[in-house]
C-alpha cells in the first residue's frame, strides 16, 4: 500500500527504500521492523522536544499577552530554557514523602505519560496522493495504520486519567485527593461529549480510520465546515480532557495548591508536566485530523514532498497556540459550571447533532448539517439581546457613585 | 506466533484477575483489574476481534473503572483502617467452591473438546473468514439484533434512574 | 484488513488451539467466583462480578471466532452494556450503604438477616442519641419514608449523617 517511511517521497535512494520495505509476500522483513522502530523513536523524540518547546512557548506567549518579557536568558530568545529546566528537574532530589503509598506514587507519573505518548502511533502526520484504481486518493502515513484509529485514540487517551487519579490518591494529601477525584469525574463527563462529537465525523467519512477520514475531507470538504458544532464541542471537550484552563479543575492552583501533583517533585513532576503537553499535542493533532483535513490544504500539499508535514505541523502548532491563548484569556470555570456544561449543555447538543447528521446523510439533505448551529447562534443572539435590554432597563440611569457590590454584576 | 501472544496476554489477564481479588486495598484491586482489561483486549486482538478490543479498553478501562476509582476515592477509605483489618480472609469453603467449579466445568470442557466436530479443525477454521470490523459488527447489531439493542437502551435508562434515585440524599 | 500493522505478525491467522481461550474464560470465571464468594468488601465483590462478565465475553469472542459468526462479538456489546448498568447501580448502592454504615463490609449491612450479627456497630444517626440500641430498625424505616419525601422531618438526621 505505501512505504512506511515514505522513503521515496523523502528523496532517499531507492536502495534505502528497499531495505525498509516488507518482503514481497507482505510479511515482515528485518529491515521493515528496523524501519518501524526508527520511525517510532523519531516520533517519540519529536513529541518530547515539542513538549519541552511548549513549556517555553507557554511562558513566552503568556509573557507577551501580559506585556512582560518572559524567559530570554538561556540561548537565543530563551529557546534553551527547557534544557535548563530539564537539568534542574534531573538533578533535584527525588523526594518521596513519608506519608505516601510508595508503589502507586512511583508508577502514577508513568501511567500518566505512557498513554499520551503511544496515542501518537496512529496520528497521520503526512501523506501523498496515489492513484488507486484510476482515481487519485489521499493516502496518509502513520506509524500504525489502524482501521479503528479514532477508537484507539479515544480509548488510550482515556487511560491517562489513571495516572492523575492515582497520583492524587497515593499522595495521601487533601489537595491531591481532591484533584484526583475531580480529574476522574471530569474525565467521565467529558469523554461522552468527546466521543459523541466524533460520531458525526465517522458517519460522514464512513470510516474509523484516520487516513480515510482525511481522504474523505480531501475529496469533499473539511469537516469543520459541515460540522462546526461538533468541532467546537470536540475542541472544548479536549480542553477538559487535557485538564487545561478553563477546565483545569484537577490542578487549579488557586484552590488546590497544585492539585494532583502537589506532592510530586523532580522528574516525577516533570513527567506529569510532559504528559499534559503530550496530551495537548495529541488533542491538537486529532482536531487537525478530524476536522481540518490533516496534512491537506486545498491542493497546497501537492507542491513538494515536505509540504504534508509542514501543513500538518502548522495546523497543530496553531491549535497548541490556541491552548495557550485560551489559558491566558478565559478564567477558570467553577466546578458545578463545569459539570453543567458537560452534562446539561454538551451532551444533549452532541446527541441532537448525531441524530441530525445521521438524518442528513440518510435523507441526503445538506441543510440539516447547519440547522443546529444556526439555531444555536440565533438563540445566543436573542438571549444576548434580551439580557442587554433587561440590563438596560435595570441600570438606567447609571448611579453616579456605584456601590462596591454592584461591580461584580456588570 | 498467535499462541505466544495469547499466552502473554491471557496470562497477564489471569494473573491480574487473581491479584485483583486478593488485594486488601480496593484501589489496588481496581488497578489490577485495569491490567486484566488490557490483557483481555490483547486476547481479543489475537482473536482478530479488533473492534471489540478497542471498545473493551474504551468502555471498561476508560469509563467503568474510572467510575469505580472515583467512588473508591470518594469513600476515602483510610489506608490505616484497611491495615487494621489485616489481610483479606478467604473462607476455605469459598476457595473450595471456586476450585470445585473449575474442576467440574474443566471436566465438561474436556468432554466437549473430545466430541468430534465440536471445534472445527485448524484448516477448516483457516478457511472461515471473519470480518471483525466496525462496519460488519454495526450491520449485525443494527440488523439482526436491533430489538435487543433497543431493549438495552431501556436497561440503561433504568440504570440511570436507579443510580440517581439511590444516590440522591433527598428527593424534592 | 483491520489493524494491518499487525498482519505481518499474524500472517498465519489464528493458529492456536481455541480450547485454550475457553479455558482462560473458565479460569477467569472461577477467579471471579472466588472473589464474590470469599471477599466481604462490597467494592471488591463488584469488581469480581466484572471479572465473571469478562470471562463470559472471552468465551463469546472465542466461539465467534470458531464458528465465524459475528453474533458472539455483538453479544459482547450487550454484555458490556449490562456491566455498565450493573456498575452504576452497584456503586449507587455502595454509596447508599456507606452513608448509613460508614463501612464497605457487606456483613455490616446484614440487618435483615439473623439477629446475632456479632460486633457490628449499630446504626448511629446524629441527633438521635435519645434512641437506644434496639431502635435502629425504626431508624431504617424512617430513612425509607424520608427518601420518599413523605416525612421530611425524619429525613433530616439522614442527611446530617451523610455529611459527617
Amino acid at each position: 500500500m505505501m512505504g512506511v517511511l515514505g522513503t521515496a517521497q523523502l528523496g532517499m535512494a531507492p536502495i534505502v527504500a528497499h531495505i525498509f520495505s516488507k518482503n514481497d509476500d507482505g510479511s515482515a522483513s528485518f529491515g521493515w521492523v528496523i524501519g518501524r522502530i526508527l520511525v517510532v523513536l523519531l516520533m517519540v523524540h519529536v513529541i518530547l522536544i515539542l513538549g519541552a518547546l511548549m513549556v517555553w512557548a507557554e511562558r513566552r506567549v503568556s509573557a507577551w499577552m501580559q506585556d512582560r518579557i518572559g524567559p530570554n536568558r538561556v540561548g537565543p530568545q530563551g529557546l534553551l530554557q527547557p534544557l535548563a529546566d530539564l537539568g534542574k528537574f534531573m538533578f533535584k532530589e527525588d523526594v518521596i514523602p513519608g506519608h505516601v503509598n510508595k508503589v502507586m506514587y512511583t508508577i502514577a507519573p508513568l501511567i500518566a505519560t505512557i498513554p499520551a505518548l503511544i496515542t501518537f502511533a496512529v496520528v497521520p502526520f503526512t501523506g501523498s496522493y496515489e492513484t488507486v484504481g484510476g482515481e487519485s486518493v489521499a493516502v496518509s502515513w502513520q506509524i500504525a495504520d489502524l482501521n479503528i484509529g479514532v477508537l484507539y485514540i479515544l480509548a488510550i487517551a482515556g487511560i491517562g486519567v489513571y495516572g492523575i487519579a492515582l497520583g492524587g490518591w497515593a499522595s495521601n494529601s487533601k489537595y491531591s485527593l481532591l484533584g484526583g477525584v475531580r480529574a476522574s469525574a471530569q474525565m467521565i463527563s467529558y469523554e461522552l461529549s468527546l466521543g459523541l462529537a466524533v460520531v458525526p465525523v465517522v458517519l460522514m467519512a464512513g470510516s474509523l480510520n484516520l487516513g480515510e477520514i482525511i481522504a474523505y475531507q480531501a475529496e469533499n470538504t473539511w469537516l469543520i465546515f459541515t460540522q462546526p458544532l461538533a468541532f467546537f464541542i470536540f475542541l472544548t471537550a479536549s480542553y477538559a480532557e487535557t485538564n487545561r484552563l478553563p477546565f483545569d479543575m484537577p490542578e487549579s492552583e488557586t484552590e488546590l495548591v497544585a492539585g494532583y501533583h502537589t506532592e510530586f517533585s523532580s522528574m516525577k513532576f516533570a513527567l506529569f508536566f510532559l504528559a499534559e503537553y503530550a496530551n495537548m499535542t495529541v488533542a491538537a493533532a486529532l482536531v487537525t485530523t478530524l476536522y481540518l483535513g490533516g496534512w491537506t490544504f486545498f491542493g497546497l500539499e501537492t507542491l513538494g514532498w515536505g509540504m504534508g508535514v509542514l501543513i500538518f505541523s502548522l495546523k497543530v502548532i496553531f491549535f497548541l497556540f490556541a491552548f495557550i491563548w485560551v489559558r491566558w484569556t478565559i478564567p477558570r470555570f467553577r466546578y458545578d459550571q463545569l459539570m453543567n456544561l458537560g452534562w446539561v449543555v454538551f451532551l444533549p447538543l452532541t446527541l441532537i447533532n448525531v441524530v441530525l447528521t445521521a438524518g442528513a446523510i440518510a435523507l441526503d439533505q445538506t441543510w440539516m448539517f447547519f440547522l443546529l448551529p444556526v439555531l444555536l447562534i440565533a438563540a445566543a443572539c436573542v438571549a444576548t439581546w434580551i439580557g442587554w435590554k433587561r440590563d438596560e432597563d435595570k441600570f438606567q440611569p447609571l448611579p453616579t457613585a456605584p456601590a462596591a457590590g454592584e461591580e461584580g454584576h456588570a | 506466533m498467535t499462541t505466544v501472544l495469547f499466552i502473554v496476554f491471557g496470562g497477564m489477564a489471569l494473573v491480574s484477575a487473581l491479584l485483583a481479588v486478593t488485594r486488601q486495598n480496593p484501589i489496588a484491586s481496581a488497578i489490577w483489574l485495569v491490567g486484566m482489561f488490557f490483557g483481555l483486549a490483547g486476547v481479543y486482538v489475537v482473536l482478530e476481534a479488533y473492534f471489540v478490543a478497542a471498545v473493551q479498553v474504551l468502555v471498561y478501562a476508560g469509563a467503568i473503572m474510572v467510575l469505580f476509582l472515583f467512588v473508591i476515592m470518594l469513600l476515602d477509605l483510610r489506608t490505616k483502617q484497611l491495615d487494621e483489618e489485616g489481610p483479606p480472609k478467604m473462607p476455605i469453603w469459598g476457595v473450595l467452591a471456586a476450585v470445585l467449579f473449575i474442576v467440574a466445568s474443566g471436566w465438561a470442557l474436556m468432554d466437549a473438546v473430545g466430541t468430534p466436530g465440536f471445534f472445527p479443525d485448524a484448516e477448516e477454521r483457516a478457511a472461515l473468514e471473519l470480518d471483525g470490523s466496525a462496519k460488519a459488527i454495526g450491520a449485525d447489531l443494527f440488523g439482526r439484533w436491533l430489538l435487543a439493542f433497543e431493549v438495552t437502551s431501556i436497561l440503561l435508562l433504568g440504570g440511570i434512574l436507579g443510580a440517581v434515585i439511590l444516590t440522591k440524599r433527598r428527593l424534592t | 484488513m483491520a489493524a494491518s500493522f499487525l498482519h505481518p505478525l499474524l500472517a498465519a491467522g489464528v493458529d492456536m488451539p481455541l480450547e485454550w481461550v475457553v479455558g482462560l474464560g473458565l479460569a477467569l470465571f472461577s477467579v471471579g467466583l472466588l472473589g464474590v464468594a470469599c471477599r466481604r468488601n462490597i467494592l471488591i465483590m463488584l469488581l469480581s462480578v466484572e471479572i465473571m462478565l469478562n470471562a463470559a465475553n472471552v468465551v463469546l469472542v472465542a466461539f465467534s471466532r470458531v464458528h465465524s459468526e459475528l453474533s458472539g462479538q455483538v453479544f459482547v456489546f450487550f454484555s458490556m452494556t449490562v456491566a455498565a448498568a450493573e456498575v452504576a447501580i452497584g456503586l449507587a448502592i455502595v454509596i447508599a450503604v456507606y452513608r448509613l454504615r460508614q463501612s464497605t463490609d457487606v456483613d455490616d449491612a446484614a440487618d435483615l438477616g439473623e439477629v446475632d450479627y456479632g460486633p457490628v456497630p449499630p446504626l448511629k444517626l446524629e441527633g438521635e442519641d435519645q434512641h437506644h440500641h434496639d431502635d435502629h430498625g425504626d431508624a431504617d424505616h424512617s430513612n425509607d419514608a424520608g427518601s420518599d419525601g413523605a416525612a421530611p422531618d425524619s429525613a433530616e438526621p439522614i442527611g446530617a449523617a451523610g455529611e459527617a
